[in-house]
């Protein structure tokens, strides 16, 4: 895939035990959500984190990093979503940004987890683009709106559930690039609703 | 611009001699380098944890993590970098993998690709070897 500075969202299940081997990054914001499970990363900087649900790790790999995911489990399953984007300017020092949130802040409104800078209130990780990454979790009948300015294009990945994205049904799995659109909302339908990851982007 | 492909071969222990090659990885991405790392095995895993309890966590790690070389891996290169510590003598676990670059060399297909040992020093000095190496493969990628 590829739309606009979103390079690739994967979405990777890793058996217990396993994982990614080491192995090289450049010119990169990899950013990885947790839906299950923990992962283990490790990389060439020294940093090593575990990252569960309600945790955002984000990686700037800038001028050359070498990183692992690994399940941190030995019995557990883990889902993990890895989100890249390509940066706005190469050779940048590699870095990497850990935070957590609580499960209640992403319930019913967009949790901003990433953006370019830190001029929301909540805690987030910065990422060098001019992107904004939310999470969100929308019960049945609930819904969330999202204006995006004049000129800017957004991307709806679907992590859980069933939504209706401007009266559109979309499930687990599905993505949607959005171009324009002024006006997004998304709402919970089925029942249990969803949660879905909201990309805002130039 | 093809970019040359660096493979770094090393054998830790302890996880000293990894931290190098991981470096010397990364010295070859700064120079825009694909770079693939591969660690000699233990043929019995079990057995080296037990005689270096004082390295299980790294070992235990290391068995997870890495694949040992193959044939592919050699012959995709531009360029490998071995990195091995200075005070271990060759173990009989990596013969397949000796003779399998001397079965490679004498077909001659290890013709034109570079290779260098990592010399021991600082973490700094294995980036800059690893750099330079991808800056030579590099050179030899255009000409040929």
């Amino acid at each position: 895939m590829g739309f606009r500075t979103l390079r690739v969202l994967n979405d990777d299940r890793i058996a217990p035990g396993k994982g990614f081997g080491p192995h090289a990054h450049r010119d990169m914001e990899i950013i990885t959500y947790v839906v299950e499970g923990h992962v283990l990363h490790r990389d060439s900087t020294g940093e090593q984190h575990v990252v569960g649900p309600n945790e955002i790790q984000t990686m700037s790999a800038g001028s050359g990093i070498i990183h692992s995911e690994f399940n941190a489990s030995e019995t557990e399953l883990a889902r993990v979503l890895q989100i890249w984007i390509e940066p706005a300017s190469e050779d940048l020092k590699p870095s990497y940004q850990q935070i957590a949130f609580a499960a209640e802040e992403k319930k019913g409104r967009l949790r901003l987890l990433a953006a370019p800078d830190a001029s929301s209130a909540e805690p987030l990780t910065i990422i060098n683009q001019d992107a904004r990454f939310f999470a969100t979790e929308v019960a049945s009948q609930q819904h969330v709106a999202h204006s995006l300015a004049a000129d800017r294009y957004a991307w709806i990945q679907v992590v859980k559930g069933h939504v209706a994205l401007n009266g559109q049904s979309m499930k687990e799995g599905d993505g949607a690039g959005i171009s324009g659109e002024r006006e997004l909302s998304v709402s919970g339908i089925g029942a249990d609703g969803g949660e879905i990851l909201l990309f805002d982007l130039a | 611009m093809a970019q040359p492909i660096v493979l770094v071969i090393f054998y830790s222990r302890s996880g000293a001699t990894e931290k190098l090659a991981l470096a010397a990885g990364v010295g070859a991405v700064q120079e825009r380098a694909l770079i693939r790392l591969r660690r000699l095995p233990d043929l019995n895993p079990q057995q080296v944890i037990e005689q270096f309890p004082e390295s299980k966590e790294a070992l235990v790690r290391m068995h997870k993590e890495y694949v040992p070389p193959a044939e592919s891996d050699l012959l995709a290169a531009d360029a490998i970098i071995f990195a091995m510590p200075h005070d271990l003598k060759t173990s009989e676990d990596w013969k397949p993998h000796l003779d399998m670059l001397t079965k490679l060399r004498s077909e001659g297909k290890l013709e034109g690709k570079l290779v260098a040992a990592l010399s021991p020093g600082t973490v700094e000095e294995a980036r800059e070897q690893g750099r330079n190496v991808a800056k030579m493969a590099r050179g030899v990628k255009k000409q040929s």
